[in-house]
């Protein structure tokens, strides 16, 4: 898959994401004024957004991979910091709300739409954490900070222009995922291709401190289908601020960069990575 | 028809009775409360026939509405607090115009004589109700505006403070001497928020003429404000949305058209003064009601309405109704019903879950090369099905590399197919080396996955028979 593929695909994950925000967010608020509290109504509120754009969001990477595991694991994670996320978003940007827009009255729609958009970049940014937190990577956080806060501002302000909830919030959601996927292509330290068998043209970005390539499917690479591979975890990936270096997991593991058997690698681009069956290449964005 | 002449004093009786009848009315309305703990406080008058405070109103009930037409009472019990403004003390902050007609005589005649002017007056005024609040908790802050806003004194209980600031005020010159009411009022609501002051919040505006905003009237847009124009109707909000109850005075004979309608919108009133005596009256009955005040906390109920209505009675009257705002970050829901709203729900689903049955990344299974360019830009596939595949700068070639990052040798590689073997094996062209996976080689068997190096230009290898052992 090409990384505008992806980019697309990501902004049409985030799209359903919006669709199903507007849905559930509608619903609670045909129950309004059953909550009986404002507080509870906004938790509840916020949740909705949160699960809806989260769980999307974590489950995107698995969908791109086709790995049912990582869509399940990614949607749980992506769900509960979506909603966590949520929450905290909609009390950040309700007293911002509070604070500034008090005094709107008839002021520019403009700013009046930047307000709000300021509103919904803080709860993009939180919704946005889940596969972060997800990988425990970083880089990750970094690009669901940087990716929440842009799609955030952007959909956002769109949302409120436009002045429709439906149209709104799917352009919320894809502008979300399609700036988390743009700062994924744009700011990794390079991806590994795989070059042969059944995950052939598979990329994996090099965004987390620690990457775990093996069989089985924990494994952010899980190379299903290939033989030699062992199933937990065969070779280990860290990216620091020296480099990019691959090992194996264990020291009874092969592993050959340039088809040389090595203990550990400082890789640089174009390298050519042997694990079992599979091959890879090291690459730029 | 003939207008009804009565006799004098049936006149006098009549506005007697309709000035003096008993009453009750919300004051002031904060809703801080009401995304925390769901609480809203009134601030309500209630005076009797004689228009003094009643010290017992009996049971009193609390009514709210989504649009002002439908009531229901609040089931929660109210929580009275008849001492909270002298407890608590009130925040005053006092807006006092100092256009260039401030400088005039009560009359409104031009004058050189500081004594006949009526800033003097008006500061005679100020400084006897400075001295009224000094043994209570109520707090004071002092803006001047004309042409400009300016804050002179912060909230505070120290008289000094405030008359030694109020000395400051002074004469302005003609580009400054505008009167920038409305701005001004909009401005001055956010004044209590800015400084994080809770409680009882009220604006007294001074003015002795009409909103004469800069830009209108000059053309040249505001230094501050540009080209905008302020409206009563702005004020009336951004009062509301704070909470704040606007008392305004008529210091003069030119008087504002809708000064005093957004005083009582804002559930305050509106007074005329002559002179410095009537001011300080004035003052001091605006301190004494807004004291005389009780608060009544209640629990609200959610409305899917940007703005609530309310209003109170006891057993025999009811108030008018106000209304305080509840903005929320999702806005309104629009009309989406609930099967509707189920079907998108399951329609989002429904595409989500037909994207995770989608394999996005397809298999060639043939053998081929595919060739991937400088920075990974261009990309071509080629089939291996001839037994000898030659990768050149040719066009007459099989794989054809040219443009930037081309070999300089015209027949780069050679990829020979052993049919006995049924495998791949590259044998390089002279001259430039070829490297097979980063090593430089003359002849090489191939795997899938090797990666064959060609000038800049990386070609895969891939064939699903050539798996790596």
């Amino acid at each position: 898959m090409t990384e505008s593929g992806k980019i697309g695909l990501y902004t049409g994950i985030g799209v359903i994401g919006g669709l199903a925000a507007f849905a559930l967010v509608g619903l609670v608020s045909l129950m309004k004024e059953a909550f009986g509290s404002y507080l509870l109504f906004n938790i509840v509120m916020g949740a909705c957004f949160g699960l809806a754009i989260g769980a999307v969001l974590g489950s995107a990477e698995g969908i791109v991979h086709g790995n049912k595991k990582k869509i399940l694991t990614g949607l749980l994670y992506g769900t509960l910091t979506g909603i966590a996320g949520g929450i905290v978003g909609v009390f950040l940007g309700q007293s911002l709300l509070m604070r500034f827009s008090r005094n709107l009255g008839d002021v520019p729609m403009g700013i009046s739409a930047l307000i709000h958009a300021l509103c919904w970049m803080i709860m993009g940014m939180f919704v946005s954490l889940g596969e972060g937190i997800r990988s425990r990577s970083g880089y990750k956080l970094t690009y669901g900070i940087i990716g929440g806060l842009t799609g955030g501002l952007l959909g956002g302000f769109l949302l409120e222009i436009l002045t429709s909830r439906l149209a709104g919030l799917i352009i919320l959601g894809g502008a979300i995922t399609f700036f988390y996927a743009l700062m994924e292509k744009n700011f990794s330290r390079g991806v590994l291709r795989v070059l042969n068998g059944s995950m052939k043209g598979r990329k994996l970005a090099l965004n987390q401190k620690h990457l775990t390539l093996g069989h089985g499917n924990r494994n952010d690479l899980a190379l299903t289908g290939y033989g030699g591979i062992e199933e937990k975890c065969h070779a280990v990936i860290t990216v620091n601020s020296d480099g990019v270096f691959i090992e194996p997991f264990s020291y009874r593991y092969d592993l050959f960069v340039n088809d040389e058997k090595t203990q550990k690698s400082k890789l640089k681009y174009e390298d050519v990575i042997r694990i079992g069956e599979a091959r890879f290449l090291y690459e730029v964005k | 028809m003939k207008n009804r002449i009565y006799p004098l004093p049936i006149l006098l009786g009549l506005l007697l009775m309709n000035l003096s009848a008993e009453n009750i009315s919300i004051t002031g309305i904060d809703s801080t409360g009401l995304l925390s703990s769901q609480k809203v406080d009134l601030y309500v008058t209630h005076t009797d026939d004689d228009g003094n405070a009643v010290e017992n109103s009996g049971p009193l009930t609390v009514f709210e509405s989504p649009d002002g037409k439908e009531w229901n009472p609040v089931k929660s019990e109210l929580k009275i607090d008849r001492e909270a403004n002298r407890r608590e003390g009130i925040g005053f902050l006092m807006l006092m115009d100092n256009s260039g007609s401030m400088y005039d005589s009560l009359e409104g005649k031009a004058t050189d004589d500081s004594a006949e002017q009526r800033m003097t007056h008006a500061k005679e005024a100020m400084r006897t109700f400075m001295g009224s609040i000094e043994d209570s908790r109520d707090r004071v802050a002092l803006v001047a505006f004309n042409t400009d806003y300016r804050l002179l004194s912060e909230s505070t209980r120290n008289r000094s403070i405030l008359l030694e600031q109020m000395d400051r005020i002074e004469k302005p010159v003609p580009e400054k001497a505008y009167t920038e009411l409305y701005s001004s009022l909009e401005r001055s609501s956010q004044f209590f928020k800015d400084e994080g002051e809770k409680g009882r919040k009220i604006i007294i505006v001074l003015s002795d003429g009409e909103n004469y905003p800069f830009f209108q009237y000059n053309g040249a847009p505001h230094p501050e404000y540009g080209e905008r124009l302020f409206t009563p109707a702005e004020a009336v909000e951004s009062l509301n949305r704070e909470g704040i109850t606007l008392y305004a005075i008529h210091f003069g004979i030119k008087q504002d058209p809708y000064l005093g309608e957004i005083a009582r919108e804002t559930g305050g009133q509106v007074f005329d003064a002559r002179n410095g005596e009537q001011l300080a009256l004035v003052y001091d009955s605006i301190r004494k009601a807004v004291r005389d005040e009780y608060r009544v906390t209640y629990r609200a109920g959610v409305f899917n309405s940007p703005r609530v209505f309310v209003k109170i009675a006891t057993s025999a009257i009811e108030s008018e109704a106000r209304y305080y705002y509840n903005s929320a970050l999702f806005g309104d829901s629009g009309n989406f019903s609930l099967p509707i709203l189920l079907i998108i729900l399951a329609v989002a689903l429904g595409v989500w879950l037909l994207l995770t049955k989608i394999r996005f990344e397809q298999v060639n299974r043939a053998p081929h090369l595919e060739l991937i360019g400088p920075g990974g830009l261009r990309k071509r596939v080629q089939a291996l099905n001839d037994d000898k595949t030659v990768i050149g700068t040719s066009e007459k070639h099989d794989m054809t590399i040219a443009g930037n990052g081309a070999p300089s040798e015209k027949e780069s590689a050679t990829i020979i197919y052993d049919e006995k073997k049924q495998a791949f094996t590259l044998v390089a062209g002279e001259g430039e080396a070829t490297m097979v996976n980063n090593r430089e080689v003359t002849r090489q068997d191939l795997h899938a996955g090797d990666v064959i190096k060609v000038g800049d230009n990386l070609i895969i290898f891939d064939d699903e028979g050539t798996q790596v052992r």
